[in-house]
C-alpha cells in the first residue's frame, strides 16, 4: 500500500515536472547568468563577450561558452555539468536571437562611441541579472528620431513590423479576441495602428471582393494567422451570419454573397439547376409557416446579398402596396423614409401610393 | 467581345502601372528602400483547379514619400470565375511634411475615419496636424468596385476632425457621404472617443448616426483593465441592419430591427508560455435572445513561440435554429532542416441539422519548407478536407511559392 502511495507521488511530480516544462514554468536550479556580479566587480563585459566589439549587423551572438567561463577565472568549477546548463536563462538567449534577426544593430558602431562601457545601453546589467536586451527608451538617450516616429519610419532600425510579431506591451493585448475589439480601438488612434500595419493590412479583410483571399487562405500553412473566417468558416457561415446581423456589412457589400451563390448553383440568380439555401418552412400563404419575413426584419443586408438589384423585383412583386404579400414592414416600423422621392420606397409604394 | 476586349487591356495597363509603381519607386535612388514579394498559388480542387498569383511591394525612396501596392491575378473556382481575372487592393503614393504637420496619400487605398464605416476607394485622402490643435483629415473619390468596374456619377467624400488631450483623452467627429449612380446610399456622422486616465485601465467609444434617415446605425463601447497577467475587458455593440445598407436598396426600408450585444472578455496569461482567453455575450436580436461563449488557449512550445498547439470550444446561441456547438485543434511545429508542418481540425454541430448535415468537419494539413541556400524563397504545400452543408466530401490541395527581394 505504502509502495503504491509512494510510486503515485513519484508519477505526480514527474507529471507536474513535465508541466512545469512544457508551460516555460522555471525549474529552481536555473538561474539567469550572475551580470550584476560580475559588472560590480569591474568585469569588463568584452572579456567574456569576446568579439562584440567588433561585431556588425550580422554573424554570431557573442555568448560566452563555458570555457570563456574557466580561462583565467573559475578554473576551479564546483560541476562536471556544462555551466550554461544551469547559468543563463533561454529566453535571454532567444531575446538577443530575436534582436539580431529583427534590428538592424551594429555593437562595433556603437562601442566605438561609448567607448566601450556596454552599460550606458545595458543599463540593467547593473542592478539585474535578467531583462538585459535595453528597452527601446534606452535608444532614445542618443537617438532622437523625433522624425522618424512622426514619419512611422519604422524601417531604419526594424527589419519588419509584422514579421516580428512585435505586440503593444500595455495599451492593447492583440489576444485572439482583438477581431472584435479592433474597430473601436482604431476609430480614435489610427496612428497607432500604422505604426506597424499598413494600408494593405486593413484592406486585407475589409477590401471584400479586391482582395484575393482572406489571410487564413493565403497563409494557410500558418493556423495562427490573425484572420477572419478560419478553418471551416464556410459551412457555418449562414449560422454565423444570422447570430450577429449585420456584421458582414464591414467588409463585404451586398453582392459578395451573390456571386458565390451563383457560382456554386445556390440562389436566386444561378442557372443551370438552382438549388435554393432556404428551408421549406420558408415562404408560404397566409396561415402557413412563413419564416422569410422574420428574418428579413432582423438582418435585410442578407436578403440584399442575393436578391439586391433586379432580385429585389421578386419581392416587389408580392409586397407591392395592394400585393399578396401585404406590408413587408415590421409592426411599429418608424421609417423617416420619404415614399415619394427615396429610391427604395418608391419601389413598392410608387409614386403616390 | 469588343468591349470585354478593351475591358481587358485597361485592367492589363492598371496592373502594370500598379506593379510598376512600387519597382520604380524602390529603385528611383542609391539610398532607397523597397520591398518586393510575389506569391504564387495552386488550388487543386477538381474538376476545376485555380491559380493565384498576388505581387506586393512597399518603397521608401526618400524620407517624404513612400508607396505600397498589391495586385494580383487569378482564374479558375477559386477566384469565382473560369475566365483569368485580376485585381488591386492597394495601389497608393503617400507624401508626408517632414515635421509632420500634414500628409497626402494619393491612389487606391482604404480610408477609415473615427466611427464612420472603412471605405475603399481612388482618391484622396488628406492629414493636416496642427501643433498641440486639432488634426484635420479629408478625402474624396471613387468607391472601387471589382473587376475595374465603374459607374458614373459614383463617389464618397468626408472628413474627421479630432483633438488629443495630452495622452489622456482622444476625441473626434467625422462624416461620410456615398453616392452611386447619382444618389445618395449613406450619409452618416460619426463621434468617437477613447481615454486612457491610468496606465492599467481605458475606454473607448464610437456611434454611427444614418443622417438619411436619422437613425444610430452602429455603436460599439469597451472598457478594459489590466491587474498583472490578466486583462478584462467589458464591451456591448448595437448595430442596426436596415441603417447599414445603402438607402437606395429595397431592403434599407424592410424594417429597422436592432442587434444588442453585451459581453466580457477575459485574457489570462496562466504560464510563461500559456495564453487562455474567454468571451461571454448576451445578444438580443429583434426581441429574442442569444449569446456565445468560447474559450481559446494557446501553450508554446518553445520560448519563441516557432511551434505551438491551440485549443478552442465555441457555443452559439442563436434564435431560430442557427444554434451550434464546435471544437477546433491547431498545431505549427518546426521539424528538423528549415522544414514546418501544421495542422488544423475543426468540428461544428449544428442544433438543428435541416438537412445540412449533422456534423460539418474540416481540416488542413501542410508543410512547408524555407531552404538555407535561398532564404528569399519559401514553399508550402496542404491539404485540406471537410464535410460541408453543399458538399458531403470535399478535398482540396493547395500549394505555395513565395519569393522576396528587399533593399535596406
Amino acid at each position: 500500500m505504502k509502495n503504491r502511495l509512494s510510486l503515485v507521488l513519484a508519477l505526480l511530480v514527474l507529471f507536474a515536472s513535465a508541466c512545469a516544462g512544457v508551460l516555460g514554468i522555471r525549474p529552481p536550479g536555473r538561474r539567469p547568468f550572475e551580470h550584476q556580479a560580475h559588472v560590480s566587480k569591474g568585469i569588463q563585459c568584452t572579456k567574456c563577450h569576446s568579439g562584440i566589439s567588433t561585431a556588425g549587423d550580422s554573424g554570431g551572438l557573442h555568448i560566452p561558452d563555458a570555457q570563456s567561463c574557466t580561462d583565467g577565472c573559475h578554473e576551479k568549477v564546483h560541476d562536471t555539468n556544462d555551466c550554461t546548463k544551469c547559468h543563463g536563462l533561454a529566453e535571454t538567449r532567444i531575446a538577443a536571437l530575436a534582436a539580431r534577426e529583427n534590428l538592424h544593430f551594429d555593437h562595433a558602431i556603437h562601442l566605438t562611441r561609448t567607448k566601450g562601457q556596454c552599460v550606458k545601453c545595458h543599463v540593467d546589467a547593473q542592478t539585474s541579472d535578467s531583462h538585459l536586451r535595453p528597452p527601446m527608451g534606452a535608444c532614445f538617450g542618443c537617438h532622437v528620431h523625433a522624425e522618424e516616429m512622426i514619419d512611422r519610419k519604422c524601417y531604419g532600425c526594424h527589419v519588419d513590423m509584422e514579421q516580428e510579431k512585435l505586440r503593444p506591451q500595455e495599451q492593447w493585448v492583440h489576444g485572439p479576441d482583438f477581431m472584435k475589439e479592433h474597430a473601436v480601438r482604431a476609430a480614435t488612434t489610427s496612428e497607432v495602428c500604422a505604426s506597424c500595419h499598413s494600408d494593405r493590412w486593413c484592406a486585407g479583410c475589409h477590401a471584400g471582393r479586391v482582395a484575393p483571399g482572406t489571410p487564413a487562405q493565403l497563409a494557410f500553412d500558418d493556423p495562427f494567422t490573425p484572420s477572419v473566417h478560419r478553418a471551416g468558416f464556410l459551412s457555418r457561415h449562414s449560422d454565423e451570419a444570422r447570430g450577429q446581423p449585420g456584421l458582414c456589412t464591414n467588409c463585404h457589400d451586398t453582392q459578395t454573397c451573390g456571386d458565390c451563390h451563383n457560382k456554386s448553383g445556390i440562389g436566386a440568380g444561378a442557372t443551370g439547376g438552382a438549388k435554393s439555401p432556404h428551408p421549406r418552412t420558408w415562404l408560404g400563404l397566409p396561415g402557413q409557416p412563413n419564416d422569410h419575413g422574420r428574418e428579413a426584419w432582423r438582418d435585410p443586408t442578407v436578403c440584399a446579398a442575393c436578391h439586391g438589384g433586379a432580385g429585389e423585383k421578386l419581392c416587389v412583386g408580392c409586397h407591392r402596396v395592394g400585393g399578396l404579400g401585404g406590408s413587408p414592414h415590421p409592426p411599429g416600423y418608424t421609417s423617416h423614409g420619404d415614399r415619394r422621392t427615396d429610391v427604395a420606397c418608391r419601389q413598392c409604394h410608387g409614386v403616390g401610393l | 467581345m469588343r468591349r470585354k476586349s478593351q475591358k481587358s487591356r485597361k485592367a492589363t495597363k492598371i496592373l502594370g502601372c500598379a506593379l510598376g509603381l512600387a519597382t520604380a519607386l524602390g529603385a528611383r535612388s542609391a539610398s532607397a528602400q523597397y520591398r518586393l514579394r510575389s506569391d504564387v498559388y495552386a488550388f487543386g480542387t477538381a474538376p476545376s483547379p485555380a491559380g493565384l498569383v498576388v505581387l506586393s511591394g512597399q518603397a521608401k525612396p526618400t524620407s517624404w514619400v513612400d508607396a505600397e501596392a498589391v495586385v494580383w491575378m487569378g482564374t479558375g473556382e477559386q477566384q469565382g470565375t473560369d475566365k483569368p481575372t485580376g485585381d488591386v487592393l492597394v495601389a497608393s503614393v503617400r507624401l508626408r511634411e517632414p515635421h509632420g504637420w500634414g500628409e497626402l496619400r494619393l491612389g487606391r487605398m482604404l480610408v477609415t475615419a473615427g466611427a464612420i464605416r472603412p471605405v475603399l476607394m481612388d482618391g484622396a485622402n488628406a492629414f493636416g496636424h496642427i501643433p498641440k490643435g486639432p488634426t484635420l483629415q479629408v478625402f474624396g473619390g471613387v468607391p472601387v468596385l471589382p473587376g475595374f468596374s465603374a459607374q458614373a456619377y459614383d463617389w464618397a467624400a468626408g472628413g474627421r476632425a479630432s483633438q488629443r488631450i495630452s495622452d489622456v483623452v482622444s476625441a473626434g467627429v467625422s462624416y461620410l457621404q456615398r453616392r452611386g449612380a447619382g444618389f445618395i446610399q449613406f450619409e452618416e456622422l460619426g463621434f468617437d472617443a477613447s481615454t486612457t486616465p491610468v496606465r492599467w485601465l481605458d475606454a473607448a467609444g464610437e456611434v454611427a448616426i444614418d443622417l438619411l434617415h436619422t437613425d444610430v446605425a452602429s455603436a460599439r463601447g469597451s472598457v478594459a483593465a489590466r491587474f498583472g497577467p490578466l486583462r478584462v475587458e467589458g464591451f456591448a455593440l448595437h448595430r442596426d441592419p436596415s441603417h447599414l445598407l445603402p438607402a437606395t436598396s429595397l431592403f434599407a426600408a424592410i424594417g429597422d430591427v436592432p442587434s444588442t450585444q453585451g459581453g466580457l472578455t477575459l485574457a489570462l496569461r496562466a504560464a510563461p508560455r500559456l495564453d487562455i482567453n474567454a468571451i461571454g455575450s448576451t445578444d438580443y436580436i429583434g426581441g429574442d435572445l442569444g449569446g456565445r461563449a468560447s474559450v481559446h488557449a494557446i501553450l508554446r512550445l518553445d520560448d519563441r513561440g516557432d511551434g505551438a498547439i491551440g485549443f478552442e470550444a465555441r457555443r452559439q446561441w442563436a434564435p431560430y435554429d442557427a444554434s451550434w456547438t464546435g471544437g477546433r485543434l491547431s498545431a505549427r511545429l518546426p521539424i528538423a532542416y528549415r522544414f514546418r508542418a501544421a495542422a488544423e481540425f475543426e468540428v461544428v454541430v449544428p442544433d438543428v441539422p435541416n438537412g445540412r448535415g449533422d456534423v460539418w468537419p474540416w481540416g488542413l494539413l501542410s508543410l512547408g519548407y524555407s531552404p538555407q541556400f535561398a532564404p528569399w524563397l519559401d514553399v508550402a504545400g496542404g491539404v485540406e478536407a471537410s464535410s460541408s452543408p453543399t458538399r458531403i466530401a470535399a478535398l482540396t490541395g493547395i500549394f505555395r511559392a513565395s519569393a522576396s527581394w528587399e533593399k535596406r
